[in-house]
């Protein structure tokens, strides 16, 4: 797939630009731009046009919806062409004029697969990945697999990978390691667990605590026992002391009482009580009496000492209505001054209005109501009328300017030219439009289509065939093809069965014959007769000997016979021993002999069978080569070579191909030829109507003249349009003029007629004739004000009278009241009233206190009286107790009273004392109590004895229980000791979170530590697969960007790894370290290249590769070499090369083919016209330029409601931070940007 | 006898810890402590302010031979409250209660029955109309069908089986006691409040009701979801309603998001937070336990994996700043990754078929080295290796190397194809 044409639409600052990248076809396209000429952009377009556009994208600003839009022409031998553009992810395919979205697949497809990743990584080298890929070529050490692997990879450093994965590895773990994170969690666990181990309470050691703690509860109710029972009997002997000392009390108080009733009568002590009670009240009541009579005689004093103003007194209620008056007269006389003021002001105001009428005071003229309103409502009526009279003049005269202005402008609308034909022709031509437009791609369809029939016939062998002798030719029937296939394959498996066969033979053979070489390397077969002779020898050596020893013969020859014997026995032994083992051998080679002779015919057979497969074989490949000689004459009569059928028939499957196309070709060529007829008969048709409506045709195709048609059809009806409109609006205006002047005569009837009522009103007025509405209105108010202000006048006069005679009533009053008590009583009246009130104040209060004197002696003769009933009272209640106690009224009565009083006395303390030995008794009865102490017959010195020797008892016990209970405490701390330590549970809790952490952790090595393990792997076994041809590749391509200096590359084995090194010209072996920057530089660009090769000979569809400014650390004659370089790679593929370096392109257009280059230049930017839309400065056709960067932030701030910092512009604006620091810098020295702070703390926003 | 309740639990595996929760910073740590124990403080304040009759608890009241007197001492506190608020209890003995030392030493108080284990029983509560029957485990397996020999019914009361069992059956459970639904329902009883089995489950056959109340707190992530008791009313005829109730401290929640191409880790991290913040108002608990699954696209996927500790990190801090009740369990990252084969890639095609060749066992030593790193890699375990694959680390275990390689096939795509 190429990239023909990239359409920025709208992308950064270009606006409806187009790239043509159509040149070379095969070659290297140079995409040249100075800086800020917007290469950068241009590529990221390149790349959005591919692979889409992200929404994020800043490039879209120039755009209203903010998202770039751009477009491509795209050219694939398999897909044919695709023109679409597109906006974000979308594509909208141009090239069939209907803009219907694209499939994704389509796009997908021309991209053979390829994904915008898998498009950077692979096909995309800029600047920054040589410097990396070079570093790479350092930290890898020149390790060969890594860079085969890299190379083929593309983009990335597999070392830092690799480093990456190992240290993660090593931190989280290591066999023998302590520090990792695994080991460290997994100990954590375990400890946690044992100190949760620890902490469980074992349920035997919480119940030898709690057994503890039970028997001390036990040892203190046991204590607590013994304590209480000494504290009882502490009690008792208590109780005892006091009660001694109360029972011998008690037999005293008896004797005492016994003593008292002998003396003399006693009475009850209720008596004697109320008798001395009745004898001290007679007493109190003699004493009262004489109190109050002294206090009577004081009160008479006091009574006849007060004296009262009587006089004073009878007049009180006058000289109180007098006080009460006071305020009223005093107001009264301030009310007659303002009256007065206001009389004379309301008499002034009626004069002015009487004088303003020129009436006399009492002239009283008649003018009603309806006189007045008539003159009101003529002078409102005349305001009306003078209005109305100015609209209608005012109308009229727009009207009559109205008319003058249409005329004028009907003069100047130019009478339009006659379209009809024009129209005619310009509808039979517009579907030819499309026609027109479909020639480019026809004609570029036809020639793909020549350069594929010209391509498949060159491989077909009919290179110089016409397409007429082509289609000619007497192709074999398919069937035949395969029926020659199918027959050579049945003599190739013949064939194959033929040569199994004789190869078994063969094996069979050597088998056998290496069976019987065995057996006849084997030692030879011993003598059968020796054997026979050696055993019997032997035989008879024994015989002799058992012989000679049966029949005691043995005598002295028999014992040399003997001895010769057994020595002749024992060669004799050796022999047979020696000729057994030869027998056992020997059977073994009878069976070897017998198994040779069987081999030995089964060869004869072998052989035999052999040369029957000989036989066969000659015959089959007779038959072979007659079928061939058939074959070739099959093919000889197409006047092509003959192969073998497989190739053959795909031949001939790709002739069938050829042929299709050559009719498909014959048939677009047919419709583009009756296309372009028809096109130019339509062309001159519309041109020849537009000559008849006065205008010359613009030159161009039929899609332009039309366009012309059309404005000059459009322009034409619109001008029609306009005469009609103005025509009408004349004819409407000049019919509203007669009712306009109609109107402003009747305003001036209707003033004239007002002019005769208006002097009538005046005249019932009695005003002047000439009198005008406004002095009129005045005249008419003056009239209607001025009843009132008579009326006004009157009224304050009546007021005044009214005020005057209140005064004098009240100063009459007051003289009549002073008369006689006062000494001036003519005195001014608020004086004398103050007198008055004075001597009214002093005789009241006399009076109040003679009353109050008075009341208190009524109380005192009251008291008096009660005081002699008091004492009679009395008397009479002393006489009754001594007749009720039966004394004889010459006892006592004091003595007997003393008496009972005194026995009572002693009852009461005898009575207490008991009460209280009861008390110490605590429930006993008196008696019991009394027993007791009797029976327990102890002096109180004996009780104290025994309670002392009781509290140290006491004492001694509570010590016991104190120890006790500090015992009892321990244990049971000891017991919430136990309970209260942190839960098991919880570091059990803390326990399984290490260990979930470890198993995290854990997990997080395994695959770490795994994929650094497969990647190793991946990078160990693709090395080894695809080191031969990628080194030799990348060698070449290294040998011609260095222009000879380095001849090759190689690979060598240090220690375990196998290296990279490059041999110079000179036979010296570099490695990486040891080569320049700038070598090493072109070594990656080396691998890379080759990598690249070997990937696109793996794709479904090529796809454009793309070199950004790598060739800028090159010297010149390495830039010449490595743009050959390039160029050849073109071959294969498009290649783009963007560049800022002018030099380049001189270098490229000195050293390659013209045919082999295409220059794309990009203008510098013209700062001073970037408005957007603006068309600028791209030499070919279109663009501007703009740092995108600056651009980017300034829009971001300019959204901005406060300062922000570089991060939040960063996201904000998707800005790259490469080109931050410049951008920045710019704006800030400009002026267009302000900073606050300084490096983290620095904050942006716009500049005044 | 007017309508009456009361609360039937089990599996309370008091004390058990909570497991697979790994440490970070920023853990709500508090709230993890104790969770066995608060819900079952709960499920005693529930018995209290429904003011129920009686509470049954279906076995496994302990964890095993984690006999820590503790425990038991915590149970005794729980025992008594119910006590004094007049609420009967019943206990059979599970599996995890035979094998534990408490058992057998703790003093119940007086108002906790405690079903023998010799013999099958039956426990008469008079005074609220309820016969209850029951068998403890007298050993940690228990083979034979208890149920079988259980008493008859008694007449005019409410008749209560107890019964620690896995019926016939239940994955992940040891198939104690067996037993099957139908047979129980026709013992005659009316109710039959079952432990053993975690899982909530509800059976009604010929009018009886046949209950797994669930365990009372869920321990681990395959226990998700809402834990508790069931609370039943009754009467003179018999059941009226089994009502779940939720008692659990720590809620266990699996959160899935889906995120379709394009999105960014800043994309997952704000759908995940949200989906947090959506189960916290849907759910209450103390504490949410939550294992995040992440599906995503290549890209992400890519993007995710190459700064994986960065965004799980920022993702636990962020859950953290939201809510103080939030522990992330694990984040599982599952790409929805391009397989080898669709991309026109030598390079990545080559590595997919190395890690195809050890998959398939091709590769036979590579695989046998991976399988040793593995099997030394639990052995550092100790007696722990075999939790290994429950507490999260699955891919350990060697039955699942092809979970492993999978991981390690998106990692090294993610470090591999980032593109220039």
């Amino acid at each position: 797939m190429r990239v023909e044409r990239l359409d920025l639409v709208a992308y950064g600052h270009y606006r409806g630009a187009s790239l043509d990248l159509s040149r070379p076809q095969r070659g290297l396209t140079v995409v040249y731009g100075p800086n800020e000429a917007g290469k950068s952009t241009a590529r990221r377009a390149f790349l959005a046009a591919l692979f889409g556009v992200s929404a994020k994208s800043s490039d879209g600003y120039a755009y209203p919806s903010g998202v770039p839009k751009v477009g491509a022409s795209l050219v694939s031998s398999r897909r044919g062409r695709l023109d679409f553009v597109r906006q974000g992810a979308a594509a909208v395919a141009t090239s069939d004029g209907k803009g219907a979205t694209l499939p994704a697949q389509v796009l997908e497809g021309f991209l053979g697969g390829v994904s915008r990743e898998l498009y950077l990584r692979l096909f995309s080298v800029g600047h920054d990945d040589l410097r990396s890929g070079s570093e790479e070529l350092l930290d890898a050490d020149g390790e060969i697999g890594r860079l085969v692997f890299g190379a083929s990879l593309g983009a990335g450093s597999l070392t830092g990978v690799l480093r990456r994965l190992d240290e993660r590895a090593d931190r989280l773990y290591k066999d023998r390691g302590h520090t990792q994170r695994v080991t460290v969690a997994i100990k954590a666990h375990r400890d946690k667990m044992d100190q949760a181990r620890k902490q469980r309470v074992k349920a035997r050691d919480w119940e030898a605590k709690r057994k503890a703690v039970l028997e001390a509860e036990e040892s203190v109710k046991g204590l607590q026992g013994l304590l209480r029972d000494a504290r009882v009997e502490l009690s008792r002997m208590r109780r005892m002391s006091e009660a001694v000392p109360l029972a011998a009390r008690r037999v005293e108080l008896l004797a005492r009482a016994a003593v008292i009733e002998a003396q003399g009568p006693v009475v009850s002590r209720e008596w004697a009580g109320r008798a001395r009670e009745a004898q001290e009240r007679h007493d109190r009541a003699g004493r009262e009496r004489d109190s109050v009579l002294r206090r009577k005689v004081a009160l008479d004093g006091q009574i006849s000492a007060v004296s009262v103003a009587d006089e004073v007194m009878a007049r009180a209620a006058l000289i109180d209505g007098l006080v009460k008056g006071v305020d009223r007269y005093d107001k009264d006389r301030s009310d007659l001054a303002d009256r007065r003021v206001q009389l004379d002001r309301a008499a002034s105001q009626l004069s002015q209005l009487l004088e303003q009428l020129g009436l006399l005071s009492d002239d009283n003229r008649l003018v009603d109501e309806v006189q007045l309103a008539n003159v009101e409502e003529l002078a409102q009526r005349h305001a009306a009328l003078n209005a109305g009279m100015a609209a209608a003049e005012e109308e009229l005269g727009r009207l009559e300017e109205q008319i003058e202005a249409l005329g004028l402008r009907l003069g100047e609308v130019d009478a339009p030219p006659d379209v009809t034909s024009l129209s005619r022709v310009e509808a039979l031509a517009a579907p030819e439009m499309s026609r027109e437009a479909s020639l480019v791609a026809t004609r570029e369809a036809i020639r793909v289509l020549e350069s594929d029939v010209h391509s498949r016939a060159g491989r077909l062998g009919l290179a110089g065939r016409s397409t007429a002798e082509i289609e000619a030719m007497v192709i074999p029937a398919a069937g035949d093809l395969s029926d020659e296939q199918g027959r050579r394959q049945e003599l190739a498996a013949r064939r194959a069965q033929l040569d199994q066969e004789q190869e078994r033979l063969k094996v069979e053979m050597a088998r056998v014959e290496r069976l019987a070489s065995d057996i006849l390397a084997k030692r030879g077969v011993p003598d059968a007769d020796l054997l026979r002779s050696a055993r019997d020898r032997r035989d008879a050596g024994w015989r002799i000997a058992r012989q000679a020893i049966e029949t005691g013969r043995l005598d002295v020859d028999g014992a040399a016979l003997w001895a010769q014997g057994v020595e002749f026995l024992a060669g004799y032994e050796e022999a047979v021993a020696e000729a057994d083992a030869a027998a056992d051998e020997r059977f073994v080679h009878a069976a070897d002999i017998t198994s040779l002779e069987s081999h030995r015919a089964r060869l004869q057979e072998l052989s035999e069978d052999m040369s029957v497969l000989s036989g066969r074989r000659d015959s089959l490949e007779a038959e072979a080569a007659a079928g061939d000689e058939l074959w070739r004459g099959l093919w000889e009569r197409a006047g092509v070579e003959a192969h073998e059928p497989a190739r053959m028939i795909a031949w001939r499957e790709e002739h069938q191909e050829l042929l299709g196309l050559i009719r498909e070709l014959a048939a677009k060529t047919a419709a583009y030829r009756s296309d372009t007829e028809s096109v130019a008969a339509h062309l001159a048709a519309v041109r020849a109507a537009i000559v008849g409506t006065g205008n010359a045709p613009d030159p161009g195709g039929l899609q332009h003249l039309v366009a012309q048609a059309r404005a000059i059809i459009a322009d034409a009806s619109a001008k029609t349009q306009t005469r009609r409109d103005v025509e009408a609006e004349l004819g409407k205006a000049r019919l509203t003029l007669p009712s306009r002047r109609n109107a402003v005569e009747a305003q001036r009837k209707a003033l004239s007629g007002w002019e005769t009522l208006w002097a009538e009103a005046l005249a019932a007025l009695g005003l002047p004739a000439m009198t005008q509405p406004p002095a009129a209105l005045t005249a008419v108010h003056a009239y209607r004000a001025l009843p009132g202000a008579r009326r006004e006048v009157r009224g304050f006069e009546a007021r005044i009278a009214g005020l005057e005679r209140d005064l004098a009533n009240f100063a009459q009053r007051v003289k009549d009241a002073a008369a006689g008590i006062v000494d001036r009583p003519d005195a001014e009246p608020l004086e004398v009233v103050e007198g008055l009130r004075a001597m009214l104040a002093v005789a009241r209060e006399a009076t109040t206190r003679r009353e109050t004197l008075v009341c208190s002696l009524v109380e005192v003769d009251e008291q008096l009286r009660q005081c002699d009933e008091e004492l009679d009272e009395a008397h009479r209640n002393v006489s009754s107790l001594r007749s009720e106690a039966g004394l004889a009224a010459d006892v006592e009565l004091n003595g007997v009273v003393g008496r009972s009083l005194d026995l009572a006395d002693v009852r009461g303390r005898l009575e207490a004392l008991e009460g209280d030995l009861v008390a110490i008794g605590s429930g006993q009865a008196l008696g019991e109590v009394l027993r007791e102490v009797d029976a327990l017959g102890m002096t109180a010195d004996e009780l104290a004895a025994a309670s002392a020797a009781l509290v140290d008892e006491v004492e001694r016990h509570e010590v016991d229980l104190a120890h006790a209970n500090v015992t009892l405490g321990q244990r049971r701390g000891e017991l919430e000791a136990v309970t209260d330590e942190r839960s098991a549970a919880d570091l059990e809790q803390e326990a399984h979170q290490e260990l979930a952490s470890a198993v995290a952790h854990a997990s997080d090595y395994a695959r770490t530590a795994v994929a650094a393990r497969m990647l190793r792997k991946v990078i160990a076994d693709y090395a080894d697969s695809h080191r031969g041809p990628m080194l030799a590749r990348a060698g070449d391509v290294f040998c011609r960007l260095t222009e000879g200096a380095f001849s090759e590359l190689v690979a060598d084995v240090f220690g375990e790894k196998q290296k990279l090194l490059a041999k110079r010209r000179n036979g010296d072996l570099l490695t990486a370290g040891q080569l320049s920057d700038g070598a090493r530089d072109q070594l990656y660009l080396a691998l890379r290249i080759a990598g690249i090769e070997y990937q696109l000979g793996h794709l479904e569809e090529t796809v454009p590769i793309v070199f950004d400014d790598v060739l800028v650390n090159f010297d010149d004659d390495r830039s010449a070499a490595a743009l050959g370089v390039l160029a050849e790679l073109g071959r294969q593929s498009q290649v783009v090369l963007f560049t800022h370096h002018e030099t380049l392109v001189d270098t490229a257009a000195a050293t390659l083919p013209e045919d082999h280059l295409g220059v794309v230049r990009l203008a510098a930017r013209d700062h001073d016209s970037e408005e957007l839309g603006n068309s600028g400065g791209y030499d070919q056709r279109a663009g501007s330029e703009t740092d995108d960067a600056s651009q980017a932030v300034l829009r971001v701030l300019r959204e901005a409601s406060h300062p922000l910092s570089k991060a939040e512009i960063l996201s904000s604006g998707d800005i790259d931070e490469s080109s931050w620091a410049r951008a920045i810098r710019s704006l800030v020295e400009s002026g267009e940007v302000r900073q606050d702070g300084q490096k983290r703390g620095a904050r942006y926003h716009l500049g005044s | 006898m007017g309508t009456l309740k009361f609360v039937h639990c089990a599996d309370i595996h008091l004390d058990s810890p909570m497991r697979g929760l790994a440490r970070y910073d920023g853990a709500p740590v508090e709230q993890l402590r104790g969770a066995t124990r608060r819900a079952f403080e709960r499920l005693v304040g529930l018995a209290i302010d429904e003011g129920v009759a009686f509470v049954v608890i279906a076995g496994d009241l302990y964890d095993g031979d984690r006999d820590d007197y503790h425990t038991a001492m915590f149970l005794q506190r729980q025992l008594r409250a119910l006590q004094e608020a007049g609420i009967a209890v019943a206990v059979v003995y599970g599996n995890h209660d035979a094998a534990n030392e408490i058992t057998k030493r703790l003093a119940l108080p007086a108002n906790t029955y405690a079903f023998p284990s010799d013999l099958p029983a039956t426990h008469t509560l008079q005074d609220v109309g309820v016969a209850l029957h029951g068998r403890s485990y007298p050993t940690r397996a228990v083979s034979e069908d208890l149920s079988a020999r259980y008493p008859q019914p008694v007449p005019g009361l409410l008749n209560v089986g107890v019964l620690h069992t896995s019926v016939d059956g239940r994955p992940g459970h040891d198939p104690y006691a067996p037993c099957t639904i139908d047979g129980l329902a026709n013992r005659g009883y009316q109710y039959w409040a079952l432990g053993h089995v975690h899982k909530r489950e509800s059976y009604q056959r010929h009018g009886v009701r046949i209950v797994f109340p669930g365990n009372l707190q869920g321990r681990d992530v395959g226990e998700s979801g809402s834990k508790g008791a069931s609370l039943v009313e009754y009467d003179d005829s018999g059941i009226h309603s089994v009502e779940h109730r939720d008692l659990h401290a720590v809620r266990w929640d699996r959160v899935e998001v889906h995120l379709e191409e394009p999105a960014t880790p800043d994309d997952a991290l704000e759908a995940v937070l949200s989906r947090l913040q959506a189960l916290q108002a849907d759910h209450e608990a103390e504490l949410h336990a939550v294992r995040v699954v992440l599906a995503a696209g290549p890209a992400l996927s890519r993007n995710w994996l190459r700064d994986a500790d960065r965004f799980e990190a920022q993702l636990r801090a962020d859950a953290a700043a939201g809510s103080d009740r939030v522990w992330l369990e694990r984040i599982e990252l599952r790409p929805t990754a391009v397989r080898s084969g669709e991309v026109p890639d030598e390079a990545l095609s080559a590595l997919r078929e190395a890690l195809d060749a050890v998959r398939s066992g091709t590769s036979q030593q590579l695989r046998a080295e991976i399988t040793g790193l593995l099997g030394r890699l639990r052995s550092r375990f100790g007696p722990d290796a075999g939790q290994v694959a429950q507490l999260g680390g699955e891919i350990l275990v060697e039955d699942n190397l092809s979970a492993l390689l999978d991981e390690v096939e998106s990692l090294l795509v993610a470090e591999l194809d980032g593109g220039a």
